[in-house]
């Protein structure tokens, strides 16, 4: 594959598109009245309405990718892991038959309460289990992690300590002063740091746009050959 | 070689930590213990927006969560429409999580709009799943029937009566969202707050809450944490799940903050120990 076709058109491209969406965001006012800012906003839902699109592709291709890395476990027997990978597909090919109603041919018949069920007795109890299940790994690293070893340590047990009070019902209605306090650290101390790593962060995300548009960052182009 | 007792306490198995959290979380749930509700100036504050929305105006509820989080987010999603739909406003509800439309299904047979007398397509829609991310907020702010041509059910944005006259952002007084996103979190802010200047209220995990304390007042009208659920659901007087959680999370707190104390005990001691031996 060429040069031009594998890095300058994809570059070119970026360039054009990125340039035309910093200008109708500048340029075009929130009632246009001029031609050119009609046409530079039509432009710009197009190609945000593009973005969408492609948003909506990558779901598609998400599970075709999930097909193939399971499928080659499946059949390579990869030790440990064929089997979970076996049943994902398993798992995932009902879900899909479910989801779209059924497969009349194969004289699969589903209702939308079969549909529920399945989403709310199999999928959201998993997910949710999965999500909760943070809250014992954060305890136990809390018990481990929350050891007044240096000042700094220490200075972090304190806060930890304090928000903790202030999240904690009991503690808001019998020490309601803890409340204050940490008001008061969100208020100067938090806020004060992030904005500094936003603003900091803010900075660095403007540099990068400029260098992608400027086709110095290619690393969107993916690897290599 | 045998641990003496301050070493197996200075590292508890872990089996063990997490048996207590078990039995912590799950007897106030059970059994709850009553504790009193104080509710934060957050809640407060969230719910004097809501209140200050004028007749007709028209709200953006964003169900910005997939299903991994709705038992953490959808408490205090659900007191949020119970307090809209107590009001004489328009609730354009969509999502930009996959499984977002699972979510709807599950809060709006918990708030039942029926009972406030609402109607579908005259006082609230579904606009569904949009894909996209910060893409999607951007589009629906700019035109919102190009955006998404159907509501979720499929039928024209044109043939629903509450939408005909809508065209974007500019039309919206106030944009709602409950997310565990920080990405989501912040791209309303640069896609509809500094744009279209919207009254934005967010509602985000406890953790996150560092990561958006900076834009509140000034970009996120309205801030809080989803735990906060249960002093929402006292506030407006429609109990829900939320207040049940917050015995549990009393105790799950408080048994965290002792045994925390409990592990700096033993570490001292452990050192002293280890100095009076040497």
């Amino acid at each position: 594959m060429s040069l031009a076709y594998r890095r300058h058109l994809p570059i070119i491209i970026t360039f054009i598109m990125g340039i035309i969406m910093i200008l109708q965001y500048f340029i075009v006012p929130k009632q246009p009245v001029e031609p050119y800012q009609i046409t530079m906003q039509k432009v710009g839902e197009t190609l945000t309405n593009w973005a969408n699109l492609l948003a909506a592709f990558t779901i598609g291709f998400g599970m075709v990718n999930i097909a193939l890395i399971h499928s080659r476990h499946v059949s390579r027997k990869t030790p440990g892991q064929w089997y979970y990978s076996a049943w994902l597909l398993f798992v995932a090919v009902i879900m899909v038959i479910v989801g779209i109603g059924g497969e009349p041919a194969l004289g699969i018949n589903v209702s939308k309460y079969q549909y529920d069920w399945m989403t709310t007795y199999v999928f959201a109890a998993l997910s949710g289990t999965m999500y909760s299940s943070l809250a014992f790994y954060i305890t136990s690293a809390c018990y481990r992690a929350f050891r007044a070893r240096t000042i700094e340590a220490t200075a972090l047990l304190i806060v930890g300590f304090i928000t903790l009070m202030s999240r904690t019902p009991a503690f808001q209605a019998y020490l309601p002063q803890v409340i204050e306090v940490a008001d008061w650290i969100n208020k100067y101390i938090v806020k004060s740091s992030f904005r500094g790593i936003l603003i900091g962060g803010a900075l660095g995300a403007i540099l990068l746009g400029i260098r992608t548009l400027m086709g110095m960052e290619t690393g969107y182009l993916g690897r290599r050959d | 070689m045998a641990k003496s007792p301050l070493e197996y306490i200075e590292s508890l198995p872990r089996e063990i930590i997490y048996t207590i959290l078990i039995i912590c979380l799950a007897v106030p749930l059970v059994k709850p213990l009553g504790l009193p509700v104080p509710i934060s100036s957050r809640v407060k504050e969230w719910h004097q927006y809501v209140e200050g929305l004028p007749d007709g105006a028209y709200v953006l509820v964003s169900v910005d969560y997939g299903v991994g989080s709705l038992p953490a987010l959808e408490p205090f999603m659900v007191a949020t429409l119970h307090d809209l739909f107590e009001r004489n406003v328009k609730v354009v509800i969509m999502t930009l999580y996959s499984d977002g439309p699972i979510c709807y299904e599950s809060l709006i047979t918990k708030v039942n709009p029926d009972a406030y007398g609402k109607q579908y397509g005259v006082d609230y829609v579904f606009l569904g799943y949009i894909p996209g991310g910060e893409t999607a907020m951007k589009a629906v702010a700019e035109n919102l029937h190009a955006a998404v041509p159907t509501d979720y059910y499929g039928t024209p944005l044109n043939q629903i009566p509450m939408l005909k006259d809508i065209s974007g952002a500019s039309d919206f007084a106030m944009i709602i969202s409950v997310t565990p996103s920080g990405d989501v979190a912040q791209g309303w802010i640069r896609q509809w707050v500094t744009p279209y200047g919207i009254t934005y209220m967010s509602c985000v995990l406890a953790m996150m809450m560092p990561t958006m304390e900076p834009y509140y007042p000034a970009q996120v009208k309205a801030l809080t944490d989803a735990g906060r659920a249960g002093e929402y659901e006292y506030l407006i007087g429609k109990p829900g799940s939320g207040i049940r959680k917050l015995d549990a999370f009393s105790v799950a707190h408080i048994m965290l903050i002792i045994a925390i104390i409990i592990a700096n005990i033993a570490y001292f001691a452990l050192k002293a120990q280890k100095k009076g031996g040497a």
